[in-house]
């Protein structure tokens, strides 16, 4: 007797179709799992023994033999639980095979029979090779949000059976008792001064320009970065998707209740290591914080504390906005379109940056700026420094703009940039910056000056561009990027070469 | 243009080519390792010496004074250390007037600090490098105060520009008294750290030099032409305005964009010309007034 039920298993943060065949021969009972299973699929055989018992059911005294096809790779995780549970029953001829081709099977057994969600349900029930998916009834919600599926909700074993054999109606969805996943953003309006980081935060937000932020202890870096995402516009579905999807290969999810549309904001800590920084991991390849920032923003605080290595392995996937992943078990690859903030001190003594505070000797301000090398600076579109701010204007209650009020600019903004078929301007590769960012006479002549004099390069030209573009984007200004916008352009994109960063 | 290295030459203190200034010195080296020509060590020089930390100000003082020197035909007498001795050998050299001379502290195979290699083969082929050390010595701490004995010999006058309150520069000034030279001491903000000493200098006596002319009528020689310190061009209200709102102590452009709002955009521009006219400087976002 032989029976083929379909289920899903993950790989990195996708699923992939596993056909789970089950053999029952005459000889001495056993029961064997093949296929390439790791240790938490090979305890299935305990688990599902157990649950098909304690569910009132006969162990078939059988010769019992599992194969996961495809057979050449390795599966991880529990979700082959019931559809395992659901071939032997086919085998001892409770559940009619016929019936059992129908659907996918997807969640973990508890030894009492119950159905339980594994982590990943988006993408498995994605993988599915049937129209019709078997799910626990904390997972339905979640299983239910990739859309041209019909979702049978299994609260048991028994219940299970009950629908296949007996007609019974399925179970009803639950949905989970969920911690909010994200805090509520911080308000813009709690930062007090600082205009040109304000402005450089909005430019960042309406662009998607990445930025760094140098300034000493206390001077708001950490502040202005966590209010990125609040003047990011929401998620739409497809990136709400992604983001749902790491999220919940990675385990992070107690279960879903609707999609996430606030941008994710991943603040990794400097001494994490290579593979939380971009993903991988032993036998089970997992997203990094880059992915998990997918959609969202990755702030990196104290930049030059993070070694030269990690932040290196970042500049390929901050191009492509992938990240590929290559190990002996396996290769996948994990959505990394962020948008990076970065934050460090002008120097190791953290002086306030007027001049002859610092104690550092011009050699240890170079080399603690060396740590962030040339090409991975160069990225930065935006690049700022950030002061305390006078205590007269701290202490004033001058009314500061609101994130609800820059993120109406923001969105508007954004709004421009798509009609160019981006985005997001800093997407705009530099041959259609022609096209895109006209220059008026006089921001031409300011431009060609600059090249002349060798103050600014031809590639810096082009980031200089976008960003004045996304600056004319903001003020609704659908003319010529003139004079003030390139002006405040290189305002916003400080040199930092030298141990004074500005100076030569 | 490929200047073609020049033999390097030893002096002795018998020898013809061993420089007059050395020879009544208490302290005499007892040879010299020199690269280039120190054929103007026989004209007018000044010592432009301070502080390696020095500070926006003291650079462009330093690049003033050496520029207008060169051009009068005087020679800048520096260490070729980082800070005002960087500043000016290379504003003498540009100048393009009388060739500066370095004296160095390490052995002149021994390019120290390795930032300086490309000033200190230009100082090598314009002027002079010079060092009483053997060629491969290793720079070391207690070199440095040693030479500063040299460069006061060497100097017709010694200009302090900058100088923290217990500067290797004050050596330099000690040895330039020992030997009967001219101490001058440029005066700085009573704020700034870097202008303590040499504002000890001219409180103990020292003459102030507040333009070139000064240092000109110390050496004895008339001016061939009268650089101001001060630029004399006018400013348009709208810089004047923007200009007295960094205050004495400078400030960043958040400051100007809450003091006089405008845009950020016509801020930043307005700020780089007030520095192409040599009016303030920018260091790390924070712009000094020179003026």
């Amino acid at each position: 007797m032989l029976a083929a039920v379909s289920s899903s298993v993950l790989a990195g943060i996708d699923g992939r179709a596993v056909t789970v065949e089950v053999h029952a021969a005459n000889g001495l009972p056993g029961f064997a799992i093949v296929g390439l299973p790791d240790a938490t699929v090979r305890e299935a055989r305990d688990r599902v023994r157990a649950a098909v018992l304690s569910s009132g059911y006969a162990w078939p005294d059988v010769r019992l033999t599992v194969n996961l096809a495809p057979s050449g790779e390795r599966k991880v995780g529990s979700g082959l639980d019931l559809a395992i549970a659901v071939g032997i029953l086919v085998v001892a001829q409770v559940i009619p095979d016929d019936r059992a081709r129908e659907f996918s099977f997807i969640g973990e057994l508890g030894l009492d029979g119950s159905v339980r969600r594994v982590p990943g349900m988006l993408s498995l029930v994605d993988a599915a090779r049937r129209r019709r998916v078997v799910v626990s009834p904390d997972a339905a919600i979640e299983a239910g949000l990739v859309g041209d599926r019909d979702v049978c909700v299994a609260p048991t074993l028994r219940d299970l059976v009950g629908a296949l054999r007996d007609g019974l109606p399925w179970g009803d969805a639950v949905t989970p008792q969920t911690r909010p996943s994200v805090a509520a953003v911080p308000d813009l309006r709690d930062v007090r001064g600082q205009p040109a980081a304000r402005l450089a935060l909005e430019v960042a937000a309406a662009g998607g320009h990445h930025v760094l932020m140098v300034g000493p202890p206390g001077s708001g870096k950490t502040m202005l970065a966590t209010r990125l995402p609040g003047l990011l516009p929401p998620l739409d579905d497809q990136a709400a998707l992604e983001v749902l999807r790491i999220r919940s290969a990675a385990g992070l999810l107690d279960g879903v209740s609707e999609l996430p549309r606030q941008p994710p904001f991943e603040a990794p800590h400097h001494s994490c290591t290579p593979v939380a920084l971009v993903g991988g991991g032993a036998y089970r390849l997992r997203p990094g914080a880059i992915s998990h920032a997918h959609g969202g923003v990755l702030f990196l605080d104290e930049l030059a504390e993070f070694p030269a290595g990690h932040l290196d392995q970042l500049r390929q996937p901050l191009e492509e906005g992938i990240v590929r992943i290559d190990r002996a078990v396996g290769r996948v690859a994990f959505p990394a379109r962020i948008q990076l903030v970065a934050a460090m001190n002008p120097c190791p003594c953290g002086a306030d940056g007027k001049p002859g505070t610092c104690v550092c000797s011009d050699q240890r301000r170079l080399l603690y700026r060396r740590r962030v090398s040339a090409p991975l600076l160069d990225r930065f579109d935006l690049r700022i420094t950030v002061r305390r701010p006078d205590a007269s204007l701290f202490m004033s209650d001058h009314e500061t703009e609101s994130t609800d009020v820059v993120a109406q600019r923001v969105m508007a903004a954004r709004a421009r940039a798509q009609s160019r078929g981006v985005r997001c301007n800093a997407e705009l590769r530099g041959a259609d910056l022609g096209e895109h960012c006209r220059l008026s006479a006089r921001g031409h002549d300011l431009a060609t000056e600059w090249l002349e004099s060798g103050e600014v390069s031809a590639r810096g030209l082009h980031r200089l561009q976008r960003v004045a573009l996304t600056l004319a984007d903001l003020a609704g200004d659908d003319r010529e990027i003139g004079e003030d916008q390139l002006w405040s352009a290189r305002g916003l994109r400080a040199p930092f070469r030298g141990p004074h960063g500005f100076a030569a | 243009m490929t200047v073609e290295p020049r033999q390097r030459q030893r002096l002795s203190p018998n020898g013809d080519d061993w420089p007059s200034c050395l020879e009544n010195d208490p302290d005499p080296p007892r040879q010299l390792n020199v690269d280039g020509c120190l054929a103007h060590i026989e004209g007018p020089t000044v010592a432009i010496v301070g502080t390696r930390r020095c500070t926006a100000y003291g650079r462009a003082i330093a690049a003033e004074f050496a520029a207008a020197l060169s051009k009068a035909g005087i020679s800048v007498v520096s260490g070729l250390a980082r800070g005002i001795d960087t500043q000016a050998h290379r504003s003498a050299l540009d100048a393009g007037g009388a060739m500066p001379i370095a004296v160095v502290g390490s052995g002149l195979d021994v390019v120290y600090p390795a930032q300086n290699a490309a000033l200190w083969r230009e100082v090598a082929h314009g002027g002079a490098v010079v060092s009483e050390y053997h060629d491969a010595r290793p720079a070391a701490p207690w070199q440095f105060p040693q030479r500063n004995r040299i460069i006061a010999a060497f100097a017709d006058v010694v200009l302090v520009v900058e100088s923290h309150e217990r500067g290797g520069a004050l050596s330099t000034v000690n040895e330039a008294l020992r030997r009967g030279r001219t101490v001058m001491a440029v005066p700085g903000s009573v704020r700034s750290p870097a202008s303590r000493g040499t504002n000890r200098l001219i409180a103990d006596g020292a003459e102030p030099a507040l333009e070139v002319g000064d240092i000109i009528v110390a050496l004895g020689l008339a001016m061939p032409t009268q650089p101001s310190l001060l630029t004399t061009d006018v400013l348009d209200d709208e810089l004047r305005l923007l200009l007295e709102a960094l205050g004495i102590d400078g400030a960043a452009i958040d400051d100007v964009l809450v003091r006089l709002g405008g845009s950020f955009g016509w801020r930043q521009s307005q700020l780089q010309r007030l520095e192409d006219l040599g009016r303030v400087a920018n260091v790390d976002g924070w712009w000094t007034p020179l003026g």
